[in-house]
């Protein structure tokens, strides 16, 4: 049972992940609101990202608007979770734009992006218990550093900033993670909460900073057999405009609402398999916006138990 | 001693191209100057309707042209690199500084423009 549950919760880590704006520099928003890992066990996860954008939104409603004619990218995403205690979990990713590209529509050229984007550390806390009513309540936190390019070049021109695969800027992250399950269910239910905090980033170039982003997560999950789980998730987020030059930039930031179908299965050896895709089913800009048109996703993770180290040498020998 | 005038021949010639190859490496190549940054609008509405082209002139020799923005579009529309067209999305609203930095051997030079995207 216990495995069971570990596995249903592993399997949020990569379809939570947060690809609705279409145009931002850095690494897809991750939420990692995973739990359940237990000490000196070692989670890893590989996962790939892929995004396409091509409808410009006004407000609420879909236009046309000739100017970009998409935008896509596709992020290979390691991540790294090791519980450190029973209620601590440390958690890292790292991630490699392969491509992150725009294509114009008004102009027959295309701008292309590709290398490491941001470097996120973390910790996520296993605040609450409640065995009865079966809930957990887990806080936690996240850095961004942006160690990836900045400053890529496509020809004799410097790549515009929301196109670089690094962000640019340290970025603050706070989460909640809040689970619910069944008593004799197979459905379980979370909840991911969190916030970013950009820091401006002030070089001769710019002084920009990120809008603040808000995101909600409600996700049910149904373990369909001991290997297989479906989940459906309603994942919304809102950002708000940011600011250039001590301006606001009217046209950014928005509210996006996604609907998240995934599944994961679990192999052997520990290993799972976890997919889902992204369909947005509510946008809301402010001015005019490219958006998103969905995304996909496809990991596999890995459970390690490690074991504690002993000494080698007989301390009677010294 | 035909063999004697040949080596010193090839000899001869060695240290010829040598003192030549020396001659060239003495030779510094000057630091470019920009001459102008020129802009045909100071102002553009966004999207693509309304274009800016931008002259860098500069002088100087082998010439390298580097072109930024933070946000917004920049195209080379001719051979050298040193002439652009400048557009922007509705996000980029607002005063925009390209700059144009002119480089080669003997170093670079930037110089900046202000132009404003409006609605």
């Amino acid at each position: 049972m216990k495995k069971l549950l570990l596995t249903a919760f592993i399997s949020i880590s990569i379809s939570n992940l947060s690809l609705a704006q279409c145009c931002s520099a850095g690494n897809p928003s991750t939420n990692n609101g995973a739990f359940g890992l237990s000490k000196n066990v070692l989670n890893v996860s590989s996962s790939i990202l892929h995004s396409y954008s091509d409808t410009y939104f006004k407000g609420n409603q879909s236009i046309d608007w000739n100017y970009l004619k998409n935008m896509r990218f596709n992020f290979a995403m390691l991540s790294l979770e090791y519980g450190l205690t029973s209620k601590i979990k440390l958690t890292s990713e790292m991630g490699y734009f392969i491509d992150k590209s725009l294509r114009y529509g008004f102009i027959d050229q295309k701008r292309k992006a590709f290398g490491l984007g941001d470097l996120v550390l973390g910790f996520q806390y296993h605040l609450y218990n409640n065995r009865s009513r079966m809930i957990t309540i887990s806080p936690g936190m996240k850095v961004s550093f942006p160690i990836g390019a900045f400053d890529q070049m496509n020809g004799n021109i410097i790549l515009p900033i929301d196109i670089q695969p690094s962000s640019g800027s340290f970025k603050l992250n706070p989460t909640v993670l809040i689970t619910k399950q069944f008593p004799s269910s197979k459905l379980s239910a979370s909840s991911f909460l969190s916030g970013e905090f950009s820091q401006r980033i002030n070089t001769e170039r710019t002084h920009y900073k990120y809008g603040n982003l808000y995101r909600a997560n409600l996700k049910l999950i149904y373990q369909s057999s001991e290997k297989l789980n479906l989940g459906i998730a309603l994942h919304f987020q809102h950002r708000n405009k940011a600011e250039n030059k001590n301006e606001i930039m009217q046209y950014t930031g928005g509210s996006y609402l996604d609907l998240q179908p995934s599944f994961s299965y679990t192999l052997k050896q520990n290993y799972t398999l976890n997919t889902f895709i992204g369909i947005p089913i509510y946008k809301n800009v402010n001015g005019i916006q490219l958006t998103n048109k969905y995304s996909l996703g496809f990991g596999i993770s890995k459970s390690f138990h490690l074991k504690t180290l002993k000494p080698q040498i007989a301390p009677d020998i010294l | 001693m035909k063999v004697v005038s040949l080596v010193l021949a090839i000899f001869g010639l060695a240290f010829l191209s040598s003192c030549d190859k020396e001659n060239k490496e003495n030779v510094t190549t000057e630091k470019p100057t920009i001459i102008s940054l020129t802009s045909d609008k100071t102002q553009i509405k966004y999207g693509s309707s309304e274009p800016a082209k931008l002259k860098c002139t500069a002088s100087g020799e082998d010439l390298n042209y580097i072109w930024e923005v933070d946000f917004g579009d920049l195209f080379i529309i001719n051979s050298d690199g040193s002439e652009v067209q400048f557009t922007a999305s509705p996000c980029c609203m607002g005063e925009k500084r390209i700059s144009c930095e002119v480089s080669n051997g003997g170093g670079k030079v930037t110089k900046s423009i202000i132009i404003t995207i409006i609605e």
